[in-house]
């Protein structure tokens, strides 16, 4: 290849605009666009009105600056918007064990999971994957380049898979809930605050095994070195202070002689 | 492990969840659920994926041309090629960086990948790097960073696959350089010369009178018999030429400075490339016309040798010597290792991340906000008085400062003793009164019973301040604080200093710093360090190299033979005071009849020393165009500049004067006569008839 021949990089602007363009970027918009549609749909259902517009305007200007606080925005005026709503209305019924989620219910799980996913995937497209490198701050443009997802590496499968995989959580979620409505609280407390207890012990239960047995493997996996840094730092911490007091005296000791040495 | 991404995103579900649960509200319980299974699944799978990273395979092979090579050679070009296999579970998105040895220049291709690693599927790139100066080029291995696709779980890791390949100097075909070409149709040994002195060759010199003891087969028969006399044949000397080149390596030699540049447009970064370059110059110059050439390389330690030999054995074993210690780094004691934490801890964060791991690693909050490491070694000098009679100076107040950052345990200590004796003090004066019925006066007591307390409150009230002072402005020695000691720990587990050498590095700083400047060293990590002492004085002179190469040109010459060539490739500007031993061992040399070329490496960039007065009028004007092309520096950097090239002008005249009495040749190694003055001094040792030095 002659130098007249090699492909001249791209500027960052130009870059960024066959970014926006690529066929990867533009599907997961696409999903993202859908969810939030399908998300207005739902919120319209339960009569909410104009307001049912908000979580959607709010996730696509969220879609359209690559906000990464998008879908906690967008989750975060949904929860205001339900809450108010069943304020307002005094009508919103106590659920119990006969309460069966509706269609819309499921709906609204499938597009605020499918937004969340679609959006997240974008940023790691358009913004970066990898949390950016502190030491590499000064040089933008390239370690923004440097931490994003390749838009190549998107293909087909990975789209299918996540539009099978929202009806999925949700059925999942939906056992979860029965589940849950299964048990009887104990020790005559509300039933919500026995369903808040039950869900927080579990999701603590399970982190705390999946952390203990995640730990165990890194121990089982360590490197010699790291074991002998863990050695040498548990012997350190207690004795510190009676080692520092010797070590202090063995210097003084050589600077002493190194002294005596380059005056005579 | 989580990002900043995945913890806002968690905090969201959390509180949808809970407003769910507590409202109650059944949409949002179920979207607050739908989202955190999900975000578990995620979790689970990347933590079941992460072996696969870890346990990585690289196969790296570097290839020229044609085929894959072990060795590289300096100013040429070559493919890096690399395959990561995974033999675990497909793994996460995957980004893999490849780490660009310094030695070498990265020119085209890419050096990251991004993928899917899968047992089927290897990750594969390649990339083109360019050989600088002679040296080692090490490749440490592939970074690799892991995230699911959302961006919510990073993992980082460095896939160690050392690889240290030689960069062998340049090897070029010079012009001048002596035909390897027989003048005479004669077929002699390989590196035998014709001597035009009487000896036991085979080539007629002369003839003579027969002297009694001359043998017979010696007699020119048919000439005696013309003659009526008897005549005897002599014959010339065959002999070996050999060369012996003594290569500085000592610390004058690494400093690293401007950039000069070389054949192939090597930039040289120290005086020792260009001194390898010459020395394997001459190296391939005698190797080519079968010549015996040995190497000597020495620093302030010792030296290294390779005996005189000849063939292609010889010239590669020649040339690794050569790149190891083109590859030698500055190695100083009694150096702040300030200088080189940020350096040194960037790197391990990059290459080694599993080691500064808190699990394995750790500094506790608390240590570097209550305590302080005290650093004996590096006593700070505050003198009060002199801030009292100057007033405070930035210097003063700094170290001020750091001795109170570094005693901060101690100052407790005090606080603690301080409240003991007060404490006692006035209980034992009661007790003395009360029981023992001792006359305590009524003034002490009530002095101590006031003063006591009001003592202690003022020690802790103080000791107090001290901490909040320390804590609003010793953000940096903290973060110091956390740098060494986890880099005192790496090199006291690396160097086997464990279970008592973090401690140990902890106090002392030469020790810290000389196995800090080891650890770059090893690791091929240029860094500079302060070229000045505190009093001014120049610390890389390395004045101790002479003795020792003095040692060995004395030890080469009782083990040389006749026609010995000793080449010294070796910087001693600026140390007239120390010569007296290298000039005695060079009278030796001359002495017995060798010949000595002295070489001196000349700084890169500065201005050449000349003889002929227009030329050196020619370089002047050039420093100067350059001191003008550069006019928006400094007026004292000029002058500075212009000071030093004088400097090194007379150290080099002086040098030159010293030498030259003795008859030793002195050459200056930056300009291109060297390699082709040392092969016409070859030449001249095997020219026929030569007469004796």
């Amino acid at each position: 290849m002659t130098k007249s021949q090699i492909p001249k990089p791209a500027s960052p602007a130009q870059a960024r605009q066959e970014l926006r363009s690529h066929p990867a970027v533009r599907n997961y918009t696409l999903v993202c666009l859908g969810a939030l549609f399908l998300l207005v749909v739902c919120l319209a259902d339960r009569g909410l009105g104009w307001w049912c517009l908000i979580p959607a305007l709010i996730g696509s200007v969220a879609l359209l600056l690559h906000w990464s606080l998008g879908p906690p925005m967008v989750i975060v005026s949904l929860t205001g918007l339900m809450l108010a709503s069943a304020r307002y209305r005094r009508s919103y019924p106590y659920w119990a064990r006969d309460q069966v989620p509706t269609l819309m219910d499921l709906l609204l799980c499938v597009a605020v999971l499918g937004y969340v996913m679609g959006h997240y995937r974008l940023l790691s497209l358009v913004r970066h994957i990898f949390p950016p490198d502190p030491r590499r701050m000064r040089d933008n443009a390239s370690a923004e380049s440097a931490n994003r997802r390749s838009a190549d590496q998107v293909n087909g499968r990975e789209l299918a898979l996540l539009v099978l995989a929202l009806p999925l959580w949700t059925v999942l979620s939906v056992v979860v809930w029965s589940w849950m409505m299964d048990s009887a609280p104990a020790l005559e407390m509300p039933v919500k605050v026995w369903r808040t207890l039950c869900v927080g012990w579990t999701a603590l239960t399970i982190l705390t095994a999946t952390a203990t047995v995640a730990g165990y493997l890194r121990w089982a996996t360590a490197t010699p070195e790291e074991s002998l840094l863990y050695l040498q730092d548990q012997l350190w911490r207690p004795t510190r202070r009676e080692q520092g007091s010797l070590n202090r005296w063995l210097v003084w000791a050589r600077l002493r002689a190194q002294r005596k040495k380059e005056n005579s | 492990m989580l990002t900043s991404r995945a913890w806002w995103f968690l905090l969201t579900v959390l509180l949808i969840l809970s407003a769910g649960l507590l409202v109650p509200s059944l949409p949002l319980l179920l979207v607050g659920l739908t989202l955190l299974l999900w975000f578990g699944c995620q979790w689970l799978l990347f933590l079941l994926r992460l072996p696969a990273v870890r346990g990585l395979r690289i196969e790296r092979e570097v290839w020229d041309e044609k085929t894959a090579v072990a060795t590289l050679w300096a100013g040429q070009t070559f493919e890096v090629r690399i395959r990561l296999v995974n033999d675990w579970l497909p793994s996460s998105h995957v980004a893999a960086t490849d780490r660009v040895p310094f030695a070498v220049e990265h020119r085209d291709g890419l050096t990251t990948v991004q993928g899917t690693l899968s047992p089927r599927q290897p990750l594969e790139f390649s990339y083109r790097i360019r050989c600088g100066t002679a040296g080692l080029a090490r490749f440490e291995g592939v970074r690799i960073q892991t995230a699911d696709w959302q961006g919510f779980f990073y993992h980082a890791h460095f896939a160690h696959a050392v690889v240290v390949m030689r960069i062998l100097p340049v090897l070029t075909q010079r012009a001048g350089q002596p035909a390897s070409k027989k003048r005479q149709n004669l077929l002699m040994p390989p590196g035998i010369h014709r001597f035009h002195r009487p000896g036991s060759g085979s080539e007629l010199l002369d003839l003579r009178d027969y002297l009694p003891g001359d043998p017979p087969k010696t007699i020119a028969w048919k000439v005696s018999a013309r003659r009526d006399r008897l005549i005897t044949k002599e014959f010339e000397s065959e002999v070996p030429v050999r060369c012996t080149l003594f290569v500085d390596t000592s610390n004058s030699v690494r400093v690293p400075g401007m950039a000069g540049v070389g054949p192939r447009q090597i930039n040289y970064g120290k005086a020792l490339d260009r001194l390898v370059d010459l020395a394997a110059g001459i190296l391939q110059a005698s190797a080519n016309i079968r010549d015996l050439t040995g190497l000597c390389l020495f620093d302030e330690q010792g030296v290294t040798n390779i005996r005189p030999n000849r063939g292609g054995a010889h010239l590669t074993e020649c040339l690794r010597k050569l790149a190891e210690s083109s590859a030698l780094t500055l190695r100083l004691e009694r150096v702040n290792p300030n200088h080189l934490l940020p350096l040194a801890y960037s790197f391990v964060q990059e290459v080694y991340p599993e080691l500064l791991r808190p699990a394995v690693n750790a500094v506790p909050f608390w240590m570097t906000w209550l305590e302080g490491f005290s650093s004996y070694s590096r006593r700070l000098p505050l003198s009060l008085f002199e801030m009292l009679r100057r007033g405070k100076s930035e210097r003063s107040v700094g170290n001020l400062f750091e001795i109170l950052h570094r005693r901060k345990s101690e100052l407790r200590t005090l606080c603690w003793w301080s409240s003991f004796w007060t404490l006692l003090l006035p209980l034992v004066f009661l007790l003395a009164r009360v029981v023992f019925k001792a006359r305590v006066p009524d003034g002490l007591l009530a002095f101590v019973l006031f003063f006591c307390p009001l003592f202690s409150l003022l020690m802790w009230g103080g000791t107090s301040a001290a901490f909040a002072l320390d804590s609003l402005v010793g953000w940096r020695k903290r973060r110091r604080d956390r740098w060494r000691k986890q880099l005192a720990a790496i090199l006291s587990a690396r160097y086997g200093l464990a279970p008592g050498g973090l401690a140990a590095l902890l106090e002392d700083d030469d020790a810290f710093s000389l196995l800090l400047q080891r650890f770059l060293s090893e690791h091929q990590i240029p860094y500079s360090l302060p070229l000045y002492g505190p009093e001014g004085r120049y610390l890389f002179a390395a004045s101790e190299k002479v003795p020792v190469l003095a040692d060995a040109l004395v030890r080469a010459v009782g083990k040389g033979r006749d026609n010995e060539l000793f080449v010294l490739l070796v910087d001693l500007l600026e140390l007239d005071d120390c010569l007296e031993p290298l000039l005695r061992a060079v009278r030796v040399a001359l002495g017995r009849h060798h010949q000595v070329v002295l070489i001196c490496p000349w700084p890169p960039g500065l201005a050449l020393p000349t003889d002929n007065p227009a030329r050196r009028a020619t370089a002047t004007l050039a420093l100067h165009g350059h001191t003008a092309r550069s006019a928006s520096r400094a007026p004292q950097a000029i002058l500075w500049d212009q000071l030093t090239t004088r400097r090194f002008h007379l150290a080099y005249q002086r040098l030159r004067r010293t030498f030259t009495r003795l008859g030793v040749v002195v050459i200056c190694a930056a300009s291109d006569e060297p390699v082709p003055l040392i092969l016409s001094r070859l030449e001249r040792l095997r020219t026929p008839g030569r007469p004796r030095s």
